[in-house]
């Protein structure tokens, strides 16, 4: 799948936050949004992997993505949400501080992401959508988290 | 290859294998019920059906194999070939060729089998019949033309030389019967297809007819073949209507269960919601007893109460519903049986009788999947080991050919199997021997031990008592791995013998393999289910029973010394069983020959728990099983001891 799906030079996305920074997925990688409810930790997991949860009887991971992207650690309060999202056939949930809202936005106002300096990992960022004065971050999830040789993402 | 051809390719191997897997079988029955009519037309039926698909596919070495084995079950049928031992080698070997064909197709390799001696062991056979067939040349090793060339005009004389040989007139019957049976639906299935009218199938079926006539003996072409050289439909659109065939054929006969396949997935995801439903259920029980304390005297609660009772009784039964459609019967294990037994006695020069009981028995689709390979080997071993050679027998007193029973019964929560024969039995005293000579036991200790615990080392790797090592058994790979793949299963298996009298062994296993026992344990605030067939007992102890030697900590148990592996550090759980602490739980565990101990801070006691993979997880990285869900809902990991510790184990 595309981390992008380009409709009639629209993208449709979900945007939310992590800290300052605003960030968007493509609308059709997202199955649901939920509150935060309570995880289990996996011991010997990755320092990202929040732990697991419970998905109407799916067992999925949940990934901080704060920790992920290097971001400090801040607890979960009412407006945090896991967002869960289809990478690569796998569930998994993804914790951001807020979600904002859908937007459609022309593609012609993503931009490739510009050079940040060496100590900054933009390998995963797909471009930036300039819409008035928000900068929005738009996420290739697919680049985020890599299969390993087994199949496994973690 | 386009999907659609795929698909149909798909379809005949699902078939295939099922014809074959019946045929095998059917042939052993056959061999102990020489007149039986029936099983005959069947077996003769199957092997027609597997030549037609074939040779309308393409599969011509299929068609060639298959072809000429039809010829000789003819002449079987026809009582010209008397059905020996020594035949059946032949049509067995030819079915076991069909399998190795059907793996060719499957893995699409285009590999060709020499099929050159197996041909002309059927030849052989075909020809032993005799003079009679004056009028009936051999069969040829071609292909009959009737679906592998679309037969614009078929000449009369091609089809006469082609299709001479078992075509008499019962066979002209049998085959008559079947093609009528075979050829109007396709006609009909064209029609619903929209791909023709049906003025042109009574057309085509005019012209056949007409053909039939004129033609005295031979293939008529099919109705397909017609329709598709007169141009009035495309070739596609009868392999379409061909492929609906098999199943519209097996909704005849009346002997076959009425099923349909589904995608264990699907059904995988129809219990997964039903354990969500479970869920639900549990905390609207709650929620509602609650209310009936809070409002007794509100008329809408006893009704309310009344429902969730009705919803609660739903809910329970379409759970077991759902991990029903999961059962198969032990049939689709056992069914392979007779005929490996019948190979094996004759191969071995004894005389054995199979015998299967509780065929009907339903075990969980994934346990029926690898119960298969220990099965075999146990069944092996008790015609190899177990039954003697006729003579010996004889002089023991018993009848000449020994009986092996494979049963299968259910027996509470488990399912037990077991293989039972009346052969030699085993020899605990030169087992003992046996023991003593491997090193593996001094006769003093031996003396102590139970006959029980002593016929336990037959399953210590490497561990044979055959004095002579056969292609059969007796390498001393083998009870070791079976006992292996049983515990897999969460499984275990007990051996009762006696000297002189035989030999049992009995495989207990549970119902399915999603729900497990579990001992729920607590270690800082994580909760975590260690399944119970590797716990053996859970003792309370104090860092004072604590000894370490060279830095492994052990305790003492019943003057036993066991080492001891706190899950806090493994997992790196800050709490107070980390380092020192009292009051703390040690839940030993044995894994194979290995035994250890796991200290926890709680014991929270037994629980049934239902068995799901974690997403994007590797399957037993560190330690996990997997997960299962509680009753509120959270999530409980499920240990793997046998993967956790398992470094720790080899220092």
């Amino acid at each position: 799948m595309e981390a992008f799906a380009v409709t009639d030079t629209v993208l449709q996305l979900v945007t939310f936050t992590l800290g300052t920074e605003e960030y968007a997925v493509d609308i059709l990688r997202v199955q649901e949004i939920n509150r935060m409810t309570e995880i289990t930790m996996v011991p010997n997991a990755p320092p990202f992997v929040e732990g697991v949860v419970n998905l109407r009887g799916k067992v999925i991971p949940v990934v901080s993505l704060r920790r992920k992207f290097d971001i400090e650690d801040k607890p979960s309060d009412e407006s945090s949400r896991v967002m869960i999202v289809d990478l690569q056939g796998v569930t998994i949930g993804l914790i951001v501080d807020s979600v904002s809202e859908v937007l459609r936005v022309p593609s012609d106002i993503v931009e490739p992401t510009p050079p940040m300096g060496t100590n900054i990992n933009t390998e995963f960022i797909y471009g930036i959508a300039k819409l008035n004065d928000r900068l929005i971050i738009l996420l290739d999830i697919d680049k985020m988290l890599e299969r390993t040789s087994v199949g496994s993402l973690f | 290859m386009s999907d659609e051809m795929d698909e149909i390719i798909n379809d005949f191997l699902i078939e295939t294998t099922e014809i074959v897997e019946d045929l095998s079988q059917k042939f052993v029955e056959l061999e102990n019920d020489k007149d039986n009519q029936d099983l005959v037309n069947g077996i003769f039926r199957s092997v027609h059906t597997i030549k037609g698909a074939s040779g309308f596919l393409g599969f011509n070495q299929m068609v060639q194999l298959t072809h000429i084995t039809e010829s000789v079950l003819k002449k079987i049928k026809d009582g010209d070939i008397p059905l020996t031992p020594a035949v059946m080698d032949v049509i067995l070997g030819s079915i076991d060729m069909v399998k190795v064909l059907l793996e060719h197709i499957k893995a699409k390799d285009g590999i060709e089998e020499d099929l050159t001696d197996i041909l002309a062991m059927l030849q052989g056979v075909y020809e032993q019949a005799g003079a009679p067939a004056a009028a009936e040349p051999p069969p040829t090793l071609q292909a009959p033309p009737e679906q592998v060339v679309p037969a614009e005009e078929p000449a009369p004389d091609d089809a006469a030389a082609a299709s001479s040989g078992p075509s008499i007139e019962e066979l002209d019957a049998l085959m008559e019967a079947q093609s009528n049976q075979m050829l109007k639906p396709v006609g009909e299935i064209l029609v619903e297809n929209g791909a023709v009218t049906t003025d042109e199938v009574e057309d085509a079926l005019k012209i056949q007819t007409i053909i039939k006539e004129s033609v005295d003996v031979g293939e008529v072409p099919k109705v397909g073949d017609i329709l598709t050289a007169t141009d009035k439909v495309s070739k596609e659109e009868v392999k379409k209507a061909l492929t609906k065939q098999p199943q519209a054929e097996k909704e005849k006969p009346p002997q076959l269960e009425q099923t349909i396949r589904v995608d264990v997935e699907r059904l995988d995801n129809v219990l997964n919601l039903v354990g969500e439903l479970v869920l639900a259920r549990n905390r609207l029980m709650k929620v509602v007893s609650n209310l009936e304390l809070k409002y007794t005297d509100n008329a809408d609660v006893a009704p309310l109460a009344e429902l969730t009772a009705f919803i609660n009784l739903i809910t329970t039964d379409l759970q077991l519903a759902v991990m029903k459609t999961r059962m198969q019967p032990v049939r689709k294990v056992f069914n392979k049986f007779p005929r490996m037994v019948r190979d094996l006695a004759r191969s071995l020069k004894k005389d054995v009788e199979l015998n299967l009981s509780g065929e009907e028995t339903e075990l969980d689709k994934s346990i029926i999947e690898e119960i298969g390979d220990p099965l075999v080997h146990l069944v092996r071993n008790s015609v190899d080991h177990g039954i003697e050679m006729p003579e010996v027998r004889e002089a023991e007193g018993k009848p000449r050919g020994g009986t092996v029973l494979l049963s299968a019964y259910q027996e509470g929560n488990n399912i037990v199997l077991s293989i039972e024969d009346d052969g030699k039995g085993i020899d605990v005293e030169m087992l003992k021997g046996k023991i003593v000579e491997k090193g593996l036991g001094t006769p003093d200790e031996l003396e102590r031990l139970s006959t029980k615990e002593i016929l336990d080392y037959i399953f210590l790797p490497g561990f044979s008592t055959a004095k002579v090592v056969s292609d059969v058994s007796g390498r001393g790979v083998g009870m070791d791995v079976v006992k292996t793949n049983i515990s897999k299963l969460n499984g275990t298996i007990t051996i009762e013998t006696e000297k002189g009298k035989g030999s049992k062994f009995l495989l207990r296993l549970p119902l399915t393999l999603a729900i497990i026992q579990a001992l729920m344990v607590g270690v800082g605030t994580e909760v975590y289910a260690v399944p119970l067939a590797s716990v053996v007992e859970t003792v309370r102890i104090d860092q004072s029973n604590i000894k370490t030697i060279r830095g492994q900590e052990t305790v003492i148990l019943r003057n036993e010394i066991v080492p001891v592996h706190r899950l806090a550090n493994k997992f790196f759980i800050p709490t107070a069983s980390a380092n020192g602490g009292n009051k703390m739980y040690l839940v030993v565990i044995v894994i194979g020959e290995k035994k250890f101990g796991m200290m926890v801070d709680k014991l929270f006691g037994q629980e049934e728990v239902v068995i799901k993979s974690i997403e994007g997880f590797s399957s037993s990285s560190e330690g996990i099983a997997g997960a299962t869900i509680t009753g509120d809902g959270k999530v409980v990991l499920i240990l793997d001891p046998a993967v956790m510790f398992v470094g720790d184990l080899h220092n």
